[in-house]
């Protein structure tokens, strides 16, 4: 395999693992805009142990997502109070405020960077990312599911039926917070060196977009979308200086054609049925 | 006595909206609680079912006072509300708001059991079972929503306009099944607009007006008072 083809596939694999970090907040309807926020503590974290404790990376990667989780769940009852729009600025918010903290936090270099002195090889990048599709798919066949959809169509008739409403939309934002934690101690020990701007706003506008594109409703919509954006600014690269103006415009298309995302609930059936009737 | 609420009052903010009521349900009675836009009764049920918190007042169910536990304690105790609108989540299956319904219950062989006694009743739901709930027309969600409230094997069901924009053959329909629930067991509360329907298969009646009980007694002592007819009932 060439550098190239590694490269795009490592990179790839950290994104399709974040994507799930943004789904899962999103299926129970919280629009977690934070999400880079929570990598930054993942990448940190496993980054700090690892360099401090001579530790594995695995372990790294178990403490950083672990961290994010924690932070997570004490933010998440103040945090999930406010819905909608307010949700998402306090997580905006929140994200700016992780950002903050790690560049004036000298143990971790501040704002000249901090090396990772452990780089992940290729095999457990790819194994880390298919351990969080595989339990995240799981998890989508799971009752849980079914709780997420109806804490976010309805919270009111969610509660009449006994769902704990506040419990489903802290699991959903905490989980949120662990997967982003364990894509941010990938990218960590991926590229060697981190910065806090490398954990900014744009990244987590990204991640929802690879949501929001791909389809809210399935596991497999954010993979798609996470495939899309890591993509198609590669294949456009043709055209250096326009690649980005065609890139937004495809956005802009997509969104207007098609707003529930390119999978559904709804195509995955068709596609079943279809292989039914041909087999 | 199932249910009894005492001196119940609901405010919202300086509006009152249910004022020093007192209700009470019989086990196996069909009780219907009338009254016009605005009368209080959606607010009663709510207050009820737990989803909002009545200003003072004490509400009793199966001898237990519950007027301080969350919907999801109440709904554990034997109480079930089919909201008005059905509120069914259409973005699920027929199934999965099945499911929804049966949340708090353990014995999962006796959910699926009664699930398929449901699509016995209701052939049109068995036969779209993995179809949206969306695909549903309005009639056969309003039987969706009575069925997901009904495999939470609730004692007392309680049903906020049920008959809202159904067609007279569906509102027919629904008022048989409602006489049939209540003779095998099931004790209803029945928040009505249509008065001529609620008359006809309840035990005991409420009339409420700007949040005050004007009137109880059974359908015949109501439809023998020719003033109250006229003023409320709409007849």
């Amino acid at each position: 395999m060439s550098g190239y083809a590694e490269a795009i596939l490592l990179m790839l694999a950290i994104n399709v693992v974040v994507a799930q970090a943004g789904y899962l907040p999103l299926a129970a309807g919280q629009l977690n805009l934070g999400v880079a926020g929570f990598m930054a503590i993942g990448a940190y974290v496993s980054a700090f142990v690892t360099n401090t404790y001579d530790l594995p990376i695995v372990l790294g990667i178990v403490s950083g997502a672990f961290a994010a989780w924690l932070v997570a769940v004490l933010l998440a009852v103040p945090l999930l109070r406010a819905s909608g729009i307010y949700l998402a600025l306090a997580t905006f918010a929140l994200g700016q405020v992780i950002q903050a903290v790690f560049l004036n936090l000298e143990v971790v270099g501040a704002a000249a960077g901090y090396a990772v002195k452990k780089h992940a090889s290729f095999s457990l990048i790819m194994t880390t990312t298919a351990t969080v599709l595989a339990l995240v798919f799981l998890l989508s066949r799971t009752r849980f599911a079914l709780y997420l959809t109806a804490v976010k169509n309805d919270p009111v008739v969610s509660d009449l039926f006994g769902i704990n409403v506040r419990m489903i939309k802290v699991q959903a934002f905490s989980l949120g917070a662990l997967i982003a934690g364990v894509g941010g101690a990938l990218y960590a020990h991926q590229y060697s060196y981190l910065e806090p701007q490398n954990f900014n706003i744009l990244l987590s506008v990204y991640i929802v977009l690879y949501v929001l594109l791909g389809g809210t409703q399935t596991v497999l919509g954010p993979i798609l979308g996470a495939f899309f954006f890591t993509l198609l600014p590669e294949l456009l690269r043709g055209s250096e200086q326009w690649r980005y103006v065609v890139f937004a415009l495809f956005i802009i298309a997509l969104m207007a054609l098609r707003p529930q995302g390119l999978i559904t609930t709804e195509l995955l059936r068709r596609l079943t049925l279809r292989r039914e009737s041909k087999g | 006595m199932l249910l009894e609420a005492k001196g119940l009052n609901v405010r919202y903010g300086r509006i009152t909206a249910v004022k020093d009521l007192d209700i009470t349900v019989a086990e196996g009675q069909i009780v219907t609680v009338l009254g016009a836009n605005g009368a209080g009764k959606s607010s009663l049920l709510k207050a009820l079912i737990g989803l909002v918190k009545p200003a003072s007042g004490h509400i009793h169910f199966n001898g237990q006072d519950i007027t301080h536990c969350s919907p999801s304690e109440r709904v554990k105790a034997g109480l079930a509300l089919v909201p008005e609108g059905r509120r069914i989540l259409i973005s699920l299956t027929v199934e999965e708001n099945l499911l929804l319904g049966a949340y708090h219950r353990h014995d999962k062989a006796a959910v699926a059991r009664e699930i398929d006694a449901l699509y016995q009743r209701f052939p049109n739901l068995g036969e779209r079972r993995y179809a949206k709930a969306a695909c549903l027309s309005g009639g056969e969600q309003q039987m969706l929503a009575i069925g997901r409230a009904l495999v939470g094997a609730p004692r007392l069901m309680m049903l906020d306009e049920p008959s809202l924009g159904l067609s007279p053959l569906f509102i027919s329909r629904l008022f048989d099944l409602l006489s049939d629930l209540n003779r095998n067991g099931l004790t209803v509360l029945l928040v009505e607009q249509n008065t001529g329907m609620a008359l006809r298969v309840a035990h005991a009646c409420h009339v409420l007006e700007l949040g005050r009980e004007i009137t109880h007694g059974t359908p015949q002592q109501l439809k023998a008072d020719k003033k109250l007819q006229e003023a409320y009932l709409g007849a």
